[in-house]
């Protein structure tokens, strides 16, 4: 990131939210972007993650301008996204949300069903799980189905907003332990938006981000 | 396919909502499909109507263009009617030329001829003039009127010869008519065809014995009831006529059949006999054999042209007088007819147009409205796709496949509710047009005298067989009476029509929607 700022559009023409922001994201690492609320986290995270486009400075992955590439491509190729509040479909259960994450990135993959599995187990989730609608998982099971569901198409970053927000302090440290074994033995790159103190421990690296005066 | 996929989960897993929407559709499809049907029958009748009454143009004197000329010469009343009979009649050439027109699907003439008949008492009440002493004289003209010169025979009546009871009590008026009996008692009238004996088809003659003959190449005719009675002639019997201008020259027609004229039809309450009386009903090709050996008769040809379009009647007069018609000459048409008797059923057809376009109106209206509020509700389900990278175009793709999907299903339903109900409401409409084809039908062959006819064992094809033959122009019955083909392949298709149009429209709402929702915005509110 080179100079990113960002202002809301409705915001006066020197009130950023993020003014300037210099970071540099690697491959095998676990990182954690602190800060109090009203910090612009979640905002740094949607420009990463191309949710957000009217920003001023570059953003770059690969060495490709952010700006320039297609952005939902980019979203259900290389970037797998974890929200602290789930965002799974209802209407559909833990197999299906994970396999339509397949379907919609185009991912090769011989059988859906059977990949979509073997990612629930590897995230801690039992195969009898597979076809409960996922109202009816707890917050714990529904968070693993979002962090099965992000690594379905396979992609290099997985960006993760406040993902243990809603969850007792022992499955947070099972989360965790998933995403550092993404980072570390998976080779991915793991962004972690976070004010948890827990959280921050278990990273590689925290940027954190303050409110100007 | 994934998004084909999808769509189904969406609707089997949201049956509330979904059903409502079904319903809603279910019951646009049904009024749509009893408004289709309605118009589909309203169009049957009116195109049976005008396949028995096609827009026709025809010839006739333009006796005010005639008279504004008189005036202007200052003629009198003799040099008047001289320069009226110098008028030169239309000639079949002069059809033929006309007919070759683009605007002309069909035309048809008759030839009418006055002739005298040998040891043949013409049906006349002149007896009125040998008893009354006063100076009112009823005679016979050739052509019912003074004032056509034996050059046109009047539209619409009988095609000849008529009694007129006009009394007149000026000598020179009595003058004139004795000079147009001269041409004839009888009256010769030729037709081509069945379909061109229109008086038999509209009802207004109707054969009580014997039959018209098929054959209008023989020396054949059909006379009148009156003239067999007043000279007790018979079916087979022969009748000679004679050449007005050389009494030699004779020629003999059998008699096939005997016809009356229709009471209601011939209402001329003040003459013993009727219009036709004198009318020796025969075919064209007798007439131009005749016309062939002398040269000084005189026919009249009454030509009847059938127009492809009635928006092509102006360009075909214009066609017709840059053709030369004389400027004593008019084209006259029959739309003012057909619009005054098709006007009721045109009613109805703007009618369910109407209610088909209220209801189109509203249906799209609610189901915009019913789409906005599920777009809404499923903000968060948008917010998600888009968020793991599906496309707005696909996004949108699948909403339009899950409403079409329901559309479907509630149109097909619509559609079987509809047709049940829509045969109903057809049926009452096309009763009455199938009582009164049918009737017609019956009737138009009893005209013929054919139907009287008792099959025939022995013959390969039985005569009733043979008249249904011709359609007398009447529309077929069963395309009328067709119950089945009210909500027939066309009216789903545009059912089908309806609900992608529907649908089209509804889903702009949820395209719209999408197109502007920011993914970020709706997890944020969701959070």
């Amino acid at each position: 990131m080179k100079d990113v700022s960002y202002r809301y559009s409705d915001a006066k023409k020197d009130e950023y939210v993020l003014k300037n922001i210099n970071y540099g994201f690697n491959l095998g690492k676990l990182y954690a972007i602190k800060g109090k609320s009203g910090s612009g986290k979640t905002t740094l995270l949607s420009l990463i993650s191309g949710l957000e486009k009217k920003y001023e400075g570059t953003i770059l992955y690969n060495s490709k301008n952010l700006k320039k590439m297609n952005l939902d491509t980019y979203r259900n190729t290389d970037i797998g996204i974890v929200f602290q509040s789930y965002n799974l479909l209802p209407h559909l259960n833990a197999l299906e949300n994970i396999v339509l994450s397949m379907d919609i990135s185009k991912v090769k993959v011989k059988n859906k069903k059977e990949k979509a599995i073997e990612l629930m187990k590897s995230v801690g989730l039992s195969e009898n799980l597979a076809k409960r609608r996922v109202l009816k998982l707890s917050g714990g099971e529904q968070q693993r189905v979002a962090i099965a569901r992000s690594l379905s198409y396979n992609p290099k970053i997985i960006l993760a907003d406040e993902p243990t927000g809603n969850l007792d302090k022992e499955t947070e440290d099972e989360i965790l332990d998933i995403f550092a074994r993404l980072a570390h033995e998976e080779n991915k790159c793991v962004i972690i938006v976070t004010h948890s103190a827990n959280v921050c421990n278990r990273v590689d690296e925290i940027y954190e981000l303050k409110k100007e005066k | 396919m994934y998004i084909f996929k999808n769509a189904w989960k969406s609707i089997i897993r949201n049956k509330g909502r979904n059903i409502l929407i079904a319903i809603i559709i279910i019951v646009v499809s049904t009024s749509c499909a009893v408004s289709l049907a309605i118009l589909k029958s309203a169009n049957n009748i009116v195109d049976a109507y005008n396949s028995k009454n096609p827009i026709e143009a025809s010839i006739s004197m333009n006796r005010e263009v005639l008279i504004t000329k008189l005036r202007e010469d200052n003629k009198t009343q003799e040099e008047m009617i001289n320069s009226f009979n110098d008028i030169k009649g239309i000639t079949e050439e002069e059809i033929i030329n006309y007919a070759t027109s683009d605007y002309i699907k069909d035309y048809y003439y008759t030839y009418t001829l006055g002739v005298d008949a040998k040891d043949l008492t013409e049906a006349t009440d002149s007896l009125v003039k040998e008893t009354t002493e006063v100076k009112t004289e009823t005679s016979t003209s050739s052509w019912g009127s003074p004032f056509n010169g034996g050059k046109m025979p009047p539209r619409g009546g009988n095609m000849g010869g008529r009694t007129t009871s006009k009394k007149t009590t000026t000598t020179t008026t009595e003058k004139i008519f004795n000079e147009k009996a001269q041409n004839g008692a009888f009256t010769l009238v030729g037709y081509n065809s069945y379909e061109d004996m229109k008086e038999f088809v509209n009802g207004e003659y109707i054969i009580t014995e014997g039959n018209v003959s098929e054959d209008f190449n023989s020396s054949s005719c059909v006379i009148s009831e009156e003239l067999s009675t007043l000279n007790k002639l018979e079916v087979g019997d022969k009748i000679t006529v004679i050449d007005t201008n050389n009494t030699k020259k004779t020629y003999e027609l059998t008699i096939t059949g005997i016809y009356k004229e229709n009471t209601e039809s011939s209402n001329d309450m003040t003459t013993m006999f009727s219009n036709s009386a004198n009318n020796i009903i025969t075919n064209v090709n007798f007439i131009k054999k005749m016309l062939d050996k002398n040269t000084n008769l005189t026919e009249n040809i009454t030509p009847t042209f059938i127009l492809k379009d009635k928006d092509d009647i102006e360009e075909f007069s214009k066609e017709v007088e840059s053709k030369g018609l004389s400027e004593y000459y008019m084209v006259t048409n029959n739309i003012e007819e057909i619009e005054a008797a098709t006007k009721s059923i045109n009613n109805v057809k703007t009618f369910a147009t109407t209610f088909l376009i209220i209801t189109l109106l509203i249906g799209g209206i609610v189901l915009m409205v019913i789409n906005m509020i599920n777009i809404r509700e499923r903000k968060y389900e948008i917010g998600v796709l888009r968020t793991i990278g599906m496309k707005k175009s696909k996004l949108s793709l699948q909403f339009v496949f899950e409403l079409l999907i329901v559309c479907i299903v509630g149109l097909s339903l619509g559609a079987v509710i509809g047709s049940l109900t829509s045969v109903k409401v057809a049926n009452k409409l096309l009763e009455s047009e199938i009582k009164n084809t049918s009737e017609e039908y019956n009737n138009i062959s009893k005209n013929f005298g054919i139907e009287n006819k008792e099959p025939d064992e022995n013959k390969e094809e039985p005569e009733v067989e043979k008249v249904n033959r011709y359609n007398f122009g009447v529309a077929n019955i069963n395309e009328v009476n067709s119950i089945e083909a009210v909500v027939d392949i066309k009216v789903l298709l545009e059912l089908l029509g309806i609900g992608v149009f529907l649908t089209l429209i509804s889903s702009l709402v949820s395209m719209i929607s999408i197109s502007r929702f920011s993914p970020l915005t709706i997890l944020k509110e969701r959070s």
